[in-house]
């Protein structure tokens, strides 16, 4: 008969399973990566021309590879804390996206009818989904 | 104080005279105030009068530029001409789209004119002086000119 679960025992059943966590990082980083990929595409294609909005994507194209290949190397004591800067910087490109399509940023409008908008929403979203995730369910083992 | 004897008054050939006179130089400075404006408006164009500009929608070599409306949109943009003729204008660009976009006037590669950034629902007016030849009109945020906002100007 067994007795009731420690504190210990009951949160070794919520940890997150080794194969779970890699492939929330695999996919965080393929988002992040393609997060990057379509900020450096645009920048190529002419968004470098656009006053800071320019420099901000050339950032967002390092900080996105630059984000998803720690993903895939750091241990995983620290997996929860790169994933969680992960999808803050997903979140921030998002809000970017949806301030310069509504009020505009830094004297830039853009358009939901831009190449890759939806592409670059979507992405984005689904990087804070999945990182968030991944943040959350392993920063609670600490 | 002189008083003002009968040979101190024009006499009416002195007066025709006079007249000749002031009518030649009125006519010099008229024709050089011309040549003036023309230059200052950087016109090199010539043969265009003003009055058949307007009437056919082509630029003025006199100075005064003839107005022209630019129309963007998300992604192309539109002129209220079909043909265009050497001289100056006053292009009034107007942003009908949703997103941030200018007028750049290029020739043979290089930017020869551009507004700046216009906001949606805004406009700009951007003057410039087109000479015969082929132009492009293009607006540069962004990638929107390879989108589509482009479009060749031939000047006649």
């Amino acid at each position: 008969m067994t007795g009731p679960l420690t504190t210990r025992e009951t949160a070794a059943r919520r940890d997150l399973s080794p194969a779970v966590e890699w492939v929330l990082r695999i996919v965080g980083a393929g988002l992040l990566a393609g997060m990057a990929w379509i900020h450096l595409h645009l920048w190529l294609d002419g968004y470098r021309t656009i006053a800071v909005v320019g420099p901000g994507f050339l950032l967002n194209t390092l900080a996105g590879f630059g984000l998803a290949a720690l993903l895939l190397v750091t241990p995983r004591s620290l997996v929860g804390w790169v994933a969680l800067l992960g999808a803050l910087t997903a979140a921030g490109t998002l809000a970017g996206l949806l301030l310069a399509t509504t009020v505009g940023l830094f004297g830039f409008v853009e358009s939901t009818t831009a190449s890759l908008w939806w592409a670059s929403f979507w992405v984005e979203v689904a990087a804070v989904v999945v990182l968030g995730a991944l943040a959350a369910l392993t920063l609670r083992r600490h | 104080m002189s008083r003002l004897t009968a040979h101190h008054l024009p006499t009416p050939r002195r007066l025709a005279g006079v007249a000749a006179t002031l009518a030649v130089a009125v006519a010099v400075l008229t024709a050089c105030g011309n040549n003036a404006t023309a230059t200052g408006a950087g016109g090199t164009s010539s043969g265009t009068t003003q009055t058949s500009a307007a009437a056919s929608g082509s630029g003025s070599s006199t100075g005064k530029a003839v107005s022209l409306t630019a129309t963007e949109i998300d992604y192309s943009i539109s002129l209220d001409k079909n043909s265009l003729t050497a001289g100056t204008y006053d292009i009034e660009v107007v942003n009908h789209g949703s997103a941030t976009h200018d007028l750049v006037v290029e020739q043979n590669g290089k930017d020869v004119a551009k507004t700046d950034s216009i906001a949606p629902g805004n406009s700009a007016h951007l003057t410039v002086t087109l000479d015969s030849g082929s132009y492009v009109f293009y607006c540069s945020i962004g990638n929107h000119r390879s989108m589509g906002m482009e479009m060749t100007v031939n000047v006649s």
